[in-house]
């Protein structure tokens, strides 16, 4: 599985992320130029629109995230060439892609739910231990909120790394933002953050305990305003040569962020409440220390611009991590 | 000065502001650019206007979300709308279909630095490079890039499918050398 997701777009893909190039004077000096003959109209005329550039925007975003599904489920129907569950979420998502209407796409993210679903069965599969602790990961993904709490009893370290949780978050976010004069956006967004998340976790509860899917279908919205992109499917080479070195993760329209990582065995290792956070993760554990080399699990917890929990396929997945 | 600061600063005309979002943002941008121009030139003259439409537009930023991906969507715009004025977007039906050399290399990819793939994407075909971009590292759907350029949504995925081949046997050759 892990071979599969480095692929050509995800190396290129993630090679461009961040990549940046040299710009000569010029280019301020033209931007420079056409500014100041354009001056205050264009200040005052850009506020009203606020409404239709959300309109658009929920069109955009929505369209994005459905290319980055499609576009790995058709690698997977060449590269793997019969295999039934393959084949049956491609033929799912030809049907769903087909439909241009922005009224459709909370029937694309349902779609798009069963492909993530698989990823966490493997994922489960996968890793070595007792079944008991297969089951708590499994939840784990499903469900952030409660996984901290199931697998105390199974790290004895993992007790004051939940209570501290909160404290270290908040240290990262200041140092986050001391760097880039950023604090005060950073503060705001992990205060924001945390209350939506909260909000939006007990109704995701309730659903991964009753795993009915009529009243998935029904009731179960996914959001279709978020957009994330983020290198992390592929893997982080933490030794500071400017290549890999930090998590790459970007994204939008959502209005709470949450993301953690989890060891294999299901003990939780990082967690960032805004992007600026998940953006400094280097591969190192709560306590500042390197993380061992080898594979570790993520999973996104965002609430998007119209309150919907985000589902898309990139919500969870794994990280690999090399030296 | 956080984004938002940034932002209510550049919408009350401050150059200082428009100046350091600039600066922020310019070289990440021209990276954007330089994968859909394929030249220098052009790419600071897509540059340019793509800052243009970032600060006439920037009203219609909502703030939930990141600033840079909304700034590299309209960069992205900004390039499209160039190509199709130039009518650069056509894709080229009369490259062949190369056959598969070796299979998917992934790994001899993953040795390539930064600058040797950007130089990859500059020696496409421009009709392979649009594609390509848009799909593989944009994150569009087929369905988006036909209607963008065009086509149906069968020719993108067929000159999308050549893109790669193109470049893969590119990346193994090399690495055979």
């Amino acid at each position: 599985m892990a071979n599969k997701e480095h692929n050509l777009e995800d190396i290129f893909r993630e090679a461009f992320a961040s990549h940046e190039m040299d710009v000569s004077a010029k280019v301020w000096s033209g931007i420079e130029s056409t500014l100041g003959q354009a001056g205050a109209a264009a200040s005052t005329g850009a506020a009203g629109s606020g409404f239709l550039a959300k309109a658009a925007a929920v069109i955009g975003f929505a369209g994005l995230i459905t290319a980055a599904t499609v576009a790995e489920i058709d690698y997977h129907s060449t590269a793997a060439e019969g295999e039934e569950s393959t084949q049956q979420v491609v033929e799912d998502l030809d049907k769903t892609t087909s439909t241009e209407s922005a009224v459709k796409l909370s029937e694309q993210e349902e779609i798009h739910v069963d492909p993530a679903t698989v990823i966490v069965t493997r994922t489960s599969e996968t890793i070595e231990g007792p079944s008991g602790e297969s089951t708590d990961v499994n939840d784990a993904n499903i469900n952030q909120q409660t996984a901290p709490e199931q697998q105390d009893g199974g790290f004895n370290d993992a007790g004051a790394i939940a209570a501290q949780d909160q404290v270290q978050a908040d240290d990262r976010a200041d140092k986050v933002g001391g760097a880039d004069d950023t604090a005060n956006d950073s503060d705001q967004n992990v205060d924001d953050g945390s209350a939506v998340a909260q909000g939006s976790q007990d109704p995701s509860a309730d659903r991964t305990q009753q795993p009915d899917p009529a009243v998935d279908e029904n009731e179960v919205q996914a959001s279709n305003t978020v957009y994330f992109s983020h290198n992390a499917t592929l893997y982080l080479t933490p030794n500071n040569d400017g290549y890999n070195d930090r998590l790459e993760i970007d994204g939008y329209g959502f209005e709470s962020f949450l993301i953690t990582v989890w060891t294999r065995s299901g003990k939780e290792v990082f967690q960032a409440k805004n992007l600026e956070q998940a953006q400094a993760w280097d591969g190192k554990d709560k306590f500042g220390n390197p993380l061992a080399v080898g594979t570790y699990y993520y999973t996104i917890n965002a609430v998007g611009t119209d309150g919907l929990p985000y589902k898309g396929k990139n919500a969870k997945g794994s990280i690999d991590l090399r030296h | 000065m956080t984004d938002n600061e940034l932002i209510e600063q550049c919408l009350k005309g401050d150059q200082r502001a428009q100046r350091a979002l600039f600066d922020k943002f310019s070289r990440k941008m021209m990276s954007v650019c330089m994968r859909y121009a394929g030249d220098v030139e052009l790419a600071e003259d897509w540059l340019q206007d793509g800052f243009i439409k970032v600060y006439s537009n920037l009203g219609k930023f909502k703030r939930e979300g990141s600033f840079e991906g909304w700034i590299r969507r309209t960069m992205v715009n900004t390039c499209l709308d160039h190509l199709r004025k130039a009518n650069r977007m056509q894709v080229d039906t009369d490259i062949s279909e190369a056959e598969y050399l070796a299979g998917d290399d992934a790994k001899a990819v993953s040795k390539l630095r930064v600058e040797e793939l950007m130089k990859l994407i500059e020696d496409m075909p421009a009709g392979y490079r649009t594609v390509f971009n848009m799909f593989a590292i944009e994150g569009f759907s087929h369905q988006e890039i036909a209607a963008e350029l065009g086509v149906t949504e069968s020719t993108s995925k067929t000159q999308y499918r050549k893109a790669r081949t193109y470049l893969m046997n590119i990346i193994v050759e090399r690495e055979n050398i």
